[in-house]
């Protein structure tokens, strides 16, 4: 289960020394794209506890990111709260969320699974797309970030905020690996490979998925709080379904069932999705620039051969290969 | 139809039964499959429970076993009215089982099989911040296991990789690996050769005497050796209870059942 990956320490090293090299000598814009990446590979690195290990096909995980901007945006703006409160607050509000929402959507499973989750994210979405307290469709300004006068610093520079971020998802990445590297672990990747057979050996199944549902959540929000202080506002759109689909994506080509997959699949898909839409890039490798109006086209060709040349994910590919060479 | 428990072993005539099925009735749309079955088994006892393909052994376990809410009767294990329990609360009440057909975790290795019971026997499932590697103590439970039922060679194989057999014996070591109080075997050594069936027959025998058995097997050889009583269903009806000696020479048996084989 665990001990049969060789390759999730080097690789997470790689990452850990390319985000490294990436944020040394950065300008403005890189910065922004790391804080980006941070985010959404906690986002992801999240899902995947459910998706990978856990075997539960989540479509609504935005509704925690939406939950815990919100919730960000809320304690800050409307209370005063310093902001280290309110991402504390967002944590709590998603995982509440996950945890009266969970009771429901636990009990089904398969492509009822994704459904109910499906309607929980857009539920969440239209709340926040109507509620007038949270300013309906135009969402919420004026989020400010960590007030790190204390060690001299400034979060409002780039370099600083994406540095956060970047800690902190190193952050959620080492506590994921403890989470699924222990018993409670072992259990969910049970659970996804034979539940009937481990509730028969005794397990409560649906405590283990409701516990599994509510961590997730838990750090979607956190994800969501991250998104809110990074772009300075909130709105709907970070509940709306397609932003689950893409966490799901970025899971699926990454590699479900690794946490750094999952990650490495928040970098690619990032990374494509700036590069892709920039004219600049185009014409930097010799095509016409005006491919960049056609990105998103683009991005689909590639999730189509990545899912093709590599049915596990970059990760999956990446083991298969490094097994093919040591026996060779 | 004697009602009373029979004492195997020597039992006191003072105990409960560690299980009592009462009166279980169930049908699967129009199809009555089990008719008023009680069953009663004193601590230790081994019981055998035999019948025609389709009698409804199978689902008398999953009645049994929490799978299936009967349409009415009740199960009790050691005293406790478990009739509205699930699978998993009475799988820790001491209640095991295994399946007539393997029902394992085939992308894993016997190694991570047997710690994953383990893991739920130790009560340490929902331990999440301490490595799993660290829990020495459900890993060795796990190894000793392995030696104790010859799968010392392959803790380390992939489960889908093992021959038919070796997978038969790994679905009695993940029921054993809970330490359970009954044990329930679904045709243990269904599919098996003679040689492994001697093998399986000599490990039955040999689990502890404190061990309450419920034995569904098919070769009446293994369990007339076994047993202390046997209980016959046909459809879905209890045609007999009664030793082993009794079974053997009763006519009705030997018509409807035996006759068959
Ligand atoms: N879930 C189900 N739905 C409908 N019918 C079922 C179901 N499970 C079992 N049956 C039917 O109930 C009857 C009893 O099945 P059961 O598996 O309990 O028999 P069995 O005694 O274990 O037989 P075998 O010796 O073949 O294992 C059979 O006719 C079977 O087809
Ligand atoms: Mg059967």
């Amino acid at each position: 289960m665990i001990g049969r990956d060789p390759l999730h320490l080097p690789v997470a090293a790689a990452l850990v020394i390319a985000a490294g090299v990436a944020w040394y000598g950065g300008d403005f814009f890189r910065h922004e794209v790391l804080a980006e990446i941070a985010i959404y590979a906690i986002l992801a690195m999240s899902l995947d506890l459910l998706v990978g290990y856990a075997g539960l096909v989540s479509l609504g995980h935005a509704a925690f990111f939406a939950a815990g901007a919100y919730a960000t945006a809320a304690c800050t703006v409307f209370f005063g709260w310093p902001v280290s409160a309110a991402t504390v607050a967002a944590v709590g509000c998603a995982a509440a969320l996950a945890a009266v929402a969970g009771v429901f959507v636990i009990r089904v499973s398969g492509v009822f699974f994704i459904m109910i989750t499906l309607a929980l994210g857009q539920m969440v979405y239209a709340y926040f797309f109507k509620a007038s307290e949270f300013g309906k469709d135009d969402g919420m300004a004026g989020i400010p970030r960590p007030d790190l006068s204390m060690i001299g610093l400034d979060a409002t520079d780039p370099q600083v905020f994406s540095a956060l971020t970047l800690i902190a998802a190193f952050g959620v990445w080492a506590l994921l690996r403890t989470v699924v590297g222990s018993p409670f672990g072992a259990m969910l990747v049970a659970i996804h490979r034979n539940e009937s057979r481990v509730r028969a050996l005794g397990c409560p199944v649906p405590r283990y998925k409701l516990a599994a549902f509510v961590l997730a959540g838990a750090i979607g929000g956190f994800a969501g709080s991250l998104i809110a202080q990074h772009s300075g506002f909130v709105s709907p759109d970070l509940g709306f379904w397609t932003v689950s689909g893409e966490v799901l994506i970025m899971v699926i080509i990454g590699g479900m069932g690794s946490l750094v997959g999952a990650a490495l699949g928040a970098v690619v898909m990032v990374l494509l999705r700036h590069e892709l839409s920039h004219r600049a890039f185009w014409e930097a490798i010799g095509l016409p620039a005006d491919l960049a109006s056609y990105w998103q086209f683009v991005m689909g060709l590639i999730f189509i051969a990545i899912v093709l040349l590599a049915g596990d994910g970059l990760y999956g590919r990446l083991l298969t290969t490094w097994r093919r060479l040591r026996r060779s | 139809m004697s009602t009373t428990t029979a004492h195997a072993r020597g039992h006191g005539s003072t105990d409960t039964p560690i299980l009592h099925a009462e009166a279980i009735t169930h049908t699967f749309g129009s199809l009555l499959v089990t008719d008023s079955v009680t069953l009663e088994l004193a601590p230790g006892e081994r019981h055998g429970l035999i019948g025609p393909n389709g009698a409804g052994k199978t689902t008398l376990f999953n009645i049994i076993a929490g799978e299936i809410v009967p349409d009415s009767g009740s199960v009790h294990l050691g005293g406790v009215d478990v009739t509205r329990l699930k699978p998993d609360r009475r799988a820790r009440l001491g209640l095991a089982r295994s399946f007539q057909h393997n029902n394992l975790f085939t992308d894993l290795t016997v190694r991570e099989n047997l710690s994953i019971a383990g893991a739920i026997a130790h009560r340490v499932g929902h331990v999440a911040w301490r490595a799993f590697a660290r829990h020495r103590e459900v890993h060795a439970s796990a190894e000793s296991l392995a030696v104790a039922l010859g799968l010392e060679e392959v803790l380390d194989t992939v489960v889908r990789h093992l021959s038919y057999g070796t997978q038969r014996q790994l679905e009695i070591a993940l029921a054993l690996a809970l330490d359970p109080m009954i044990l329930l075997l679904d045709e243990p050594t269904a599919g098996m050769s003679p040689e492994e069936t001697a093998a399986m027959k000599a490990m039955i025998a040999a689990l502890p005497a404190s061990l309450t058995l419920l034995v569904i097997e098919h070769d009446m050889e293994v369990l007339f050796d076994l047993a202390d009583r046997i209980t016959v269903l046909d459809y879905g009806k209890v045609l007999l209870q009664g030793t082993p000696r009794e079974v053997r020479d009763s006519d009705v048996v030997r018509s409807r059942y035996l006759g068959m084989q």
